[in-house]
């Protein structure tokens, strides 16, 4: 039941908003709905925890340790960026617009927790093109002529993109049929992946490498992605960037899986340790150049998907692990920096990176927080994306990558110079001018709260996190920690 | 598994794809928009035809095809077309020649993907390699395409591509999954028209060409 209320509740949110019409009761039921929502994520994460896989619908809907991570991540961004939304969307949004805003919102969030918990792939599709179009007018809810220009190649680019991997996924469906009846379950497929024919297996991860890969924001295929991240209003940023990118990536893992139990591990990984280091290559000149603020933390998405690959690409059991803590981390720095910037461009009135100084001083609460946002981004120290990109790097010493390391460690260290050259100035430089306005402590006080949980993933990992992690890492790796 | 279909049935099947072929082939060479959204669905109707006649999970898929891609998108295509009162012609970035010069190519491409793979009978990789073609010939008509209606009939023949290789698999899908794949065709065309009228409100135009604003 836990498995069914995790859709419903987004859904039921987003009608009773449309049902309502009502701007001020849209925004109260968007607080109880997400909250509700993220309640549901919880018990449902708790569950799989104790007590392993849990199936509804005859297996149709199925989560394992590798969906419940997924579900929390989902619906605890949902929750942070719809309280925030609350005071944010206010000023932005034009009076009697906000109700879709918000139905629109939460039918977002619930489309992908759909993609994460089905168990058929085919459904798994279905879902992640859903995401697509519950996000496209949320991409261009401004209505500029630069959010429709965003919001046109946004939905052009996914739907083209993601139909390549409906055709490998439907590769994977005939070579199913060799042994038995054909299936497009997931847990159906890797139980006979030992007979599945190597040739279309091959070909099939291929397409849906590329297909996923475009939503998921690989390079080469991320052009639409600094356009959407930088055209959409904030909150919505920071869900494209924190979880979009991070559920089509889900679709990239469940068939590596498959592909790795087929084949062995080194077909699936290489593609993925390739695009990876191509993906981090193509971000490091857009970060260093860029005068825009959410275009520059857009290319850092670019980045981090870039590492998350590269960690599954070197693969075994702490390969698999940094990667899914990465993808945690940068969830939650990705977040706290895209809604930190929001505050900090709508006080000043502008996006531009040289517009912005000092705001440390003149913003005590955002600019702390934004600091501690892009230090975590830039990968040091006390905070959590150190321990996973350490991770990371130790085991491709250790899985004999030496030269997909040094470019990796490399590579990350030029970022995080670029990263520190254009903060800096903007905390810590002489404050140029009061912003007219400050934030209101209801959207700083979500951002803190994930602030504090960077801060703790950066000095210890949490006894249930380690297990859920551990058992995604002997899923994908299929072994053993060691 | 489903027995090998009466010799009759697989040279109509063959006939009605070698047809559809030769459409995707004539969107690249088409000026005209009007005429682009006939033979989409023309296109649509060959496949849906050549669906039903497979029988078994295709038909379906045929019924459901021929209604929805050979009726209902392109008169939505074509009422969409009247109100936004777009000029007819395509004028593509890419001489016509080239194109399609470009499509062989890729057609090329496909069936040499697919010819390499023993696992598969040679009718099943024929489908699946005409299937990559239609969408790569989708995709290439999609960049050169400078309007953003040929833009989406780019998106539809990639969706035919999509077709091909689900009836093609000679298995059922179930039916959920392919209702969710007509609701999500249907879905896609009309939030990519309602975002159509958003451009020519903001622009005035819908030249894909002029959206170019966001670089870098």
């Amino acid at each position: 039941m836990a498995l069914l209320s995790v859709c419903l509740a987004p859904l039921l949110t987003a009608l009773a908003c449309l049902l309502d019409r009502d701007d001020r009761a849209a925004e109260r039921i968007n607080v109880m709905g997400s909250a509700a929502t993220f309640a549901c994520a919880a018990l449902l994460a708790a569950g799989v925890l104790r007590r392993g896989p849990l199936l509804a619908w005859g297996g149709f809907f199925r989560a394992d340790a590798l969906s419940a991570f997924m579900i929390l991540i989902v619906a605890f961004l949902s929750l942070v960026s719809a309280l925030y939304s609350v005071a944010y969307m206010r000023r932005e949004a034009p009076a009697g617009a906000l109700h879709w805003y918000y139905a629109l919102y939460h039918a977002f969030t619930s489309t992908m927790l759909l993609a994460v918990l089905v168990d058929n792939l085919g459904a798994l599709w279905i879902a992640i093109e859903a995401t697509t179009l519950a996000s496209t007018f949320l991409v261009g809810f401004h209505r500029s002529r630069h959010a429709v220009e965003a919001a046109w190649k946004y939905i052009v680019l996914c739907t083209v993109g993601i139909a390549f991997a409906l055709l490998g996924t439907f590769l994977f469906y005939y070579a199913s049929a060799r042994g038995g009846a054909p299936t497009l379950s997931w847990i159906g497929l890797a139980g006979r992946a030992g007979e599945l024919d190597p040739g279309l297996v091959r070909l099939g991860f291929i397409f849906v490498l590329f297909g996923y890969g475009t939503k998921a924001g690989l390079a080469p295929m991320h052009t639409w992605l600094p356009d959407a991240h930088s055209q959409a209003p904030t909150p919505v940023s920071a869900l494209l960037s924190g979880v979009l990118l991070k559920c089509a990536l889900y679709g990239v893992l469940r068939f590596h899986i498959l592909a790795a139990r087929s084949l062995g591990p080194d077909f699936s990984s290489r593609l993925l340790l390739g695009f990876g280091l191509l993906s981090l290559l193509v971000a490091t000149p857009f970060i260093l150049v860029q005068r825009d603020f959410k275009r520059l933390l857009a290319y850092h998405s670019v980045e981090h998907v870039g590492i998350v690959a590269v960690g599954l690409g070197f693969g075994g059991f702490w390969g698999v692990y940094g990667a899914m803590l990465h993808l945690l981390n940068h969830a939650l720095a990705k977040a706290l920096l895209f809604l930190g910037v929001g505050d900090i461009a709508r006080s000043f009135g502008s996006r531009r990176l040289h517009r912005f100084s000092g705001v440390l001083t003149v913003l005590p609460v955002t600019g702390a927080l934004f600091l501690v946002g892009a230090l975590a981004l830039a990968g040091l120290p006390p905070l959590g994306l150190f321990v996973s990109e350490f991770i990371i790097a130790a085991q491709g010493m250790r899985s004999g990558h030496a030269a997909a390391c040094g470019l990796l460690v490399g590579l990350i260290a030029v970022i995080l110079a670029g990263l520190l050259y254009h903060v800096m100035p903007v905390a810590l430089g002489a404050p140029r001018r009061r912003p007219p306005e400050r934030p209101s402590w209801l959207e700083s006080a979500p951002l803190a709260v994930v602030a504090v949980l960077l801060l703790v993933l950066g000095l210890c990992i949490p006894g249930p996190l380690d297990r859920t992690l551990s058992a995604i890492a002997e899923l994908v790796s299929g072994g053993p920690r060691g | 598994m489903t027995a090998a279909p009466p010799f009759w049935i697989a040279q109509t099947v063959t006939f009605l794809t070698a047809l559809a072929l030769v459409c995707a082939f004539a969107l690249l060479a088409f000026r005209s928009l009007h005429l682009g959204i006939r033979v989409y669905a023309a296109q649509s109707v060959l496949l849906g035809l050549a669906g039903v006649l497979l029988g078994g999970g295709g038909v379906g898929m045929g019924v459901l095809a021929i209604g929805l891609k050979g009726a209902v998108i392109p008169w939505f295509l074509f009422k969409m077309m009247e109100e936004i009162g777009v000029r007819r012609e395509s004028d593509p970035y890419v001489p016509p020649a080239l194109s399609l010069g470009v499509g062989v190519a890729l057609a090329l491409l496909s069936y040499a993907a697919f010819k390499a793979l023993p696992g598969l009978s040679p009718s099943v990789a024929g489908g699946f390699a005409l299937s990559l073609t239609l969408m790569l010939l989708g995709l290439w008509s999609m960049a050169v395409g400078r309007k953003v209606i040929a833009q989406i009939l780019g998106i539809l023949v990639v969706e035919n591509g999509l077709f091909v290789a689900a009836i093609s698999t000679e298995f059922r899908l179930p039916i959920f999954i392919e209702l969710g794949l007509a609701f999500d065709l249907l879905i896609a065309v009309m939030v990519s028209s309602l975002l159509v009228s958003r451009i020519r409100e903001t622009y005035l135009s819908i030249d894909s060409e002029r959206l170019n604003r966001l670089k870098g």
